[in-house]
Order: C-alpha cells, then sequence, then structure tokens
C-alpha cells in the first residue's frame, strides 16, 4: 500500500509538470488534439499508480513522449498556417452578415438548439441582432452584434477615458507579491511606505491594491 | 525555444531508457540463456544456486523496465529447477531447463521494439 502512495505522489507531480511544460491554457481553450493528449495524459497515469505489478516506467515513459510530441505539434503548427488548418481545423461562420448560412449548421452537426444555446452563453438573446457568428476550431462561438444592438461605450459617448488606470494585486494575506508591483511602477520600499502612513502593517493586510496614478486600497484582515 | 529545447532533452533521455532497457534485457537474457544451457548438460545443484543469484541480481534491475509477471514465470521457473536438480529423472531435468529457456526468451522478446509486439 505504501507503494501505492508514494507511486501516486510521483505520478501526480509528473502530471504537473507535463502539464506546465505544455502550456498555459485553461481546459475550456484547448484545441481538440490537446483536450485528446491532457485526458490521455491522466490515463496513463492512472494505470501504474493503481497496478503495482508494473513498473513506474510504463507510465512515465509515454507521458514524457506524449508531451514531446505535444510541444513539437505546436511548434510545427506555429511555422506552418497550412499544418495548423489540418490539425485544429478553421473557423466556420454560421452567420453571416445577418443571415443564417445552414450549409455551415449542417456540416458541423449544429442543430439549433445548439446555436441558441451557445448565443445565450454570449448573452445574446435575440438572434435578429447577431451580425457574425464564427464557430471557432476549439467549438467556441464568437459573436460580432449588429451596431444599433450593441450597449453604449464610454468612447460612443464621448466620456473622457485618459485617466483609465489598471490596478494590480500589491498584497495579499499578508505577503508582498512581487511579480505585480513592477508592472505599475511601485517597489516594495514604496508598499511599506504607504502601509506605514496608513499605520497598518503589512502581515494585518488581507489585500492590497495600486495603480501607476499612486491611488491604492487596502483591505485589512478580520 | 526554451519549451523546444526541453522537448528535445526530455525525447533525447526517454529514448535513452528504452535503448538501455532493450540492452539489459538482452544481456541479462544472454547470459541466463549461457547458464541453463550449460546446467543442461552438466546438472548440479550448485548451479542451479548459482543461477539463482545470478537471477536475483538481475531481477532487481529488470524490475524497473519489465512487467513483474513476466519476471515471476522466470522465478517460479528456476524454483522449480531448484527441484528436479535432485531427482534422478534426467527427462524431467531436461524438460524443466527448456521451459526456463522458454521463459527467459519469451520475456527478451517481449522487450524487442517488433511489430507484433507494437500492434
Amino acid at each position: 500500500m505504501l507503494t501505492v502512495i508514494i507511486r501516486t505522489v510521483i505520478l501526480y507531480v509528473l502530471v504537473i509538470a507535463a502539464v506546465r511544460i505544455m502550456g498555459k491554457r485553461t481546459i475550456g481553450e484547448l484545441q481538440p488534439a490537446e483536450l485528446v493528449i491532457t485526458l490521455m495524459i491522466s490515463d496513463l497515469a492512472a494505470v501504474p499508480m493503481q497496478e503495482v505489478g508494473i513498473p513506474l516506467l510504463t507510465g512515465v515513459l509515454p507521458i514524457a513522449m506524449l508531451v514531446v510530441l505535444e510541444i513539437f505539434m505546436s511548434g510545427l503548427m506555429l511555422r506552418s498556417a497550412r499544418f495548423a488548418r489540418v490539425i485544429c481545423g478553421r473557423p466556420v461562420a454560421v452567420i453571416a452578415d445577418g443571415k443564417i448560412q445552414q450549409d455551415a449548421l449542417r456540416r458541423l452537426r449544429m442543430t439549433n438548439a445548439d446555436l441558441f444555446e451557445s448565443l445565450r452563453k454570449q448573452s445574446v438573446f435575440d438572434i435578429a441582432s447577431v451580425r457574425w457568428a464564427v464557430v471557432e476550431p476549439d467549438g467556441s462561438l464568437s459573436v460580432l452584434q449588429k451596431a444599433e444592438c450593441l450597449p453604449v461605450s464610454a468612447g460612443s459617448a464621448g466620456v473622457d477615458t485618459t485617466g483609465e488606470q489598471m490596478s494590480v494585486l500589491l498584497v495579499s494575506d499578508g505577503v508582498i507579491e512581487e511579480h505585480s508591483m513592477s508592472l505599475i511602477g511601485w517597489d516594495e520600499q514604496r508598499i511599506e511606505d504607504t502601509l506605514r502612513r496608513e499605520g497598518v502593517q503589512p502581515e494585518e493586510v488581507f489585500i492590497m491594491t495600486g495603480s501607476s496614478d499612486g491611488s491604492f486600497t487596502i483591505i485589512k484582515k478580520e | 525555444m526554451k519549451r523546444l529545447g526541453a522537448a528535445v532533452l526530455i525525447l533525447a533521455v526517454t529514448i535513452a531508457i528504452g535503448a538501455a532497457s532493450l540492452w539489459h534485457t538482452r544481456s541479462a537474457a544472454k547470459e541466463m540463456t549461457y547458464r541453463i544451457e550449460m546446467l543442461q548438460q552438466a546438472r548440479s545443484a550448485e548451479g542451479v544456486e548459482l543461477l539463482k543469484r545470478q537471477w536475483e541480481r538481475y531481477e532487481r534491475r529488470l524490475a524497473l523496465h519489465t512487467r513483474h509477471s513476466e519476471l515471476e514465470s522466470v522465478a517460479a521457473k528456476i524454483a522449480i529447477l531448484d527441484v528436479k536438480v535432485k531427482m534422478e529423472d534426467e527427462l524431467y531435468w531436461k524438460m524443466a531447463c527448456e521451459e526456463l529457456l522458454a521463459a527467459v526468451e519469451h520475456l527478451e522478446q517481449t522487450e524487442r521494439p517488433l511489430l507484433k509486439n507494437i500492434l
């Protein structure tokens, strides 16, 4: 039994490392081939985890090969658009200039119910408001609504947006986040000085955010 | 580029491990086959004992990359030899040696990257 536990830890670390090496994507953004590889890796790891009669290498080596193949394939796709199209497919317009492309829906084996479901997930409840809808290679639907149906933007309403700033997390649960402070031109000394002026110790801070214009927000721990 | 470099490195290590495991299995099988054939001609309890110890040494490393059921099959047949060496019957002795040879050969064959193994 101890063998099972130790193998589980080893394979868990290996799978995490494999997914990390392959690169960051959320599950929802994976291409079909990437999703298959991710599922295969988890399946391969499960076999030697439970079956102590087979060597650990029978899980480790196939996982390593899948990582290698995935990296080579994604490199090839970057270099060759044709290869990328073969592997991932092309985006397909299912609504073009306000008109539903019934042929495209049939080719994609997409029912009207599927189309309406995908539109609702994009917060579009009226098909008549859609100018373009494109099914991407990963299966998601991208929607461009007609201009007259779009909400008013700050730009179109003539609102001055020049003071727009990005706010980043500077302190999280008492710990200074070193990687994000440089994005807005802050450093550790400035964070500590700011906290001292507010009469707060870093350990007492739950969340502190800051912007490049010098504004900040501090939320203390309860 | 870093990721590609990591992929190439992992590929090289994977192939090296595969090649090393094949080489190790073949050299273990060759040595075991030689000893068993010698024993088959000149039956002796000391010879069987030496064979057992030799196998135990190989088994420790083979267990890292070979199915344990294959190794157990060979170990079981060596245990049978241990019994047969004390019996008078020459025919049973030769049969036991042949069975052990077949088990060792099977172990070596399953490690080779042959079409029948791949499919």
